[in-house]
């Protein structure tokens, strides 16, 4: 379950450096669109949440992908949308 | 952290600083931020860190851009839009569709279309799972990430501009027989 946490919060739990993001980010341990998004050529954005959950979940990739599945489950163009069209 | 003449401070924490440059705001993380990068929040957006590869001044000097572009996920989020343009070039795609019987087009450039259970669906070339699906009623449903969305309006302003180019050149030779 992703637990929503304030972004001082978050940022204080996991201790992050920016080492450590971009090393996962570049590696591809976090998958683009989901844990993290590009703004622009110069700018991505991390999703705090999801990442908080791939590092306590890192040995169980099934539970993290629950998680994902949670998260995406919440998003507005989710909830609207049906399932006929993709396929 | 060297402090912006131009950017008005507000120590939100000894962690984060609050940095304003005209109504877009950001919290720096300063112990985070290096040389080469720069980590920050936005006010009212719990869960997300925003890194950017420059300088603070670089990454203040973009923040309007960053809020546009979250502004406009957003509204794709809420209610996916067609500009005008892309309105006339999908009721011009509707219209082949029904004229020819078909269901799939190859488009000349980035997207593929085809009829699926009444909608009229834009999908990617490339392999993608992404898709926007049109009702013949105007509803508009979308799975593009917002750059691809823009890339996909742009794309449409381009066809109707050629779409215009050819009418007007139909029109020219019309007056040439006319004539």
């Amino acid at each position: 379950m992703v637990q929503f946490v304030d972004k001082q919060q978050a940022t204080k739990t996991l201790s992050l450096s920016g080492e450590t993001l971009k090393k996962y980010r570049l590696q591809g341990e976090w998958i683009e669109g989901i844990h993290w998004v590009r703004i622009n050529s110069r700018c991505v954005r991390y999703n705090l949440e999801l990442i908080q959950d791939w590092f306590h979940n890192r040995h169980d990739p099934a539970a993290h992908w629950r998680a994902i599945e949670v998260y995406q489950s919440t998003l507005l163009s989710n909830q609207k949308k049906s399932t006929k069209k993709t396929k | 952290m060297q402090q912006e003449p131009f950017a008005e401070t507000i120590q939100d924490s000894p962690e984060l600083i609050r940095l304003e440059r005209g109504q877009y705001s950001m919290l720096l993380h300063s112990q985070m931020s290096t040389d080469g990068s720069i980590y920050f929040s936005l006010p009212d957006q719990d869960g997300d860190l925003y890194e950017y590869e420059g300088d603070l001044d670089e990454a203040l000097d973009d923040l309007p851009g960053i809020y546009s572009v979250i502004a406009l996920e957003n509204e794709l989020q809420q209610s996916p839009t067609l500009t005008s343009e892309a309105a006339i070039v999908i009721e011009q795609l509707w219209s082949h569709f029904e004229q020819t019987g078909t269901h799939e087009l190859e488009g000349e450039q980035d997207y593929n279309f085809r009829i699926e259970d009444g909608w009229l669906l834009v999908v990617p070339k490339e392999p993608s799972e992404e898709v926007v699906a049109l009702s013949r009623d105007g509803q508009v449903e979308s799975t593009f990430e917002p750059e691809r969305y823009g890339h996909l309006m742009e794309r449409c302003a381009i066809a109707y501009e050629q779409m215009q180019v050819q009418q007007f050149q139909r029109d020219n030779e019309q007056n040439w027989e006319l004539g």
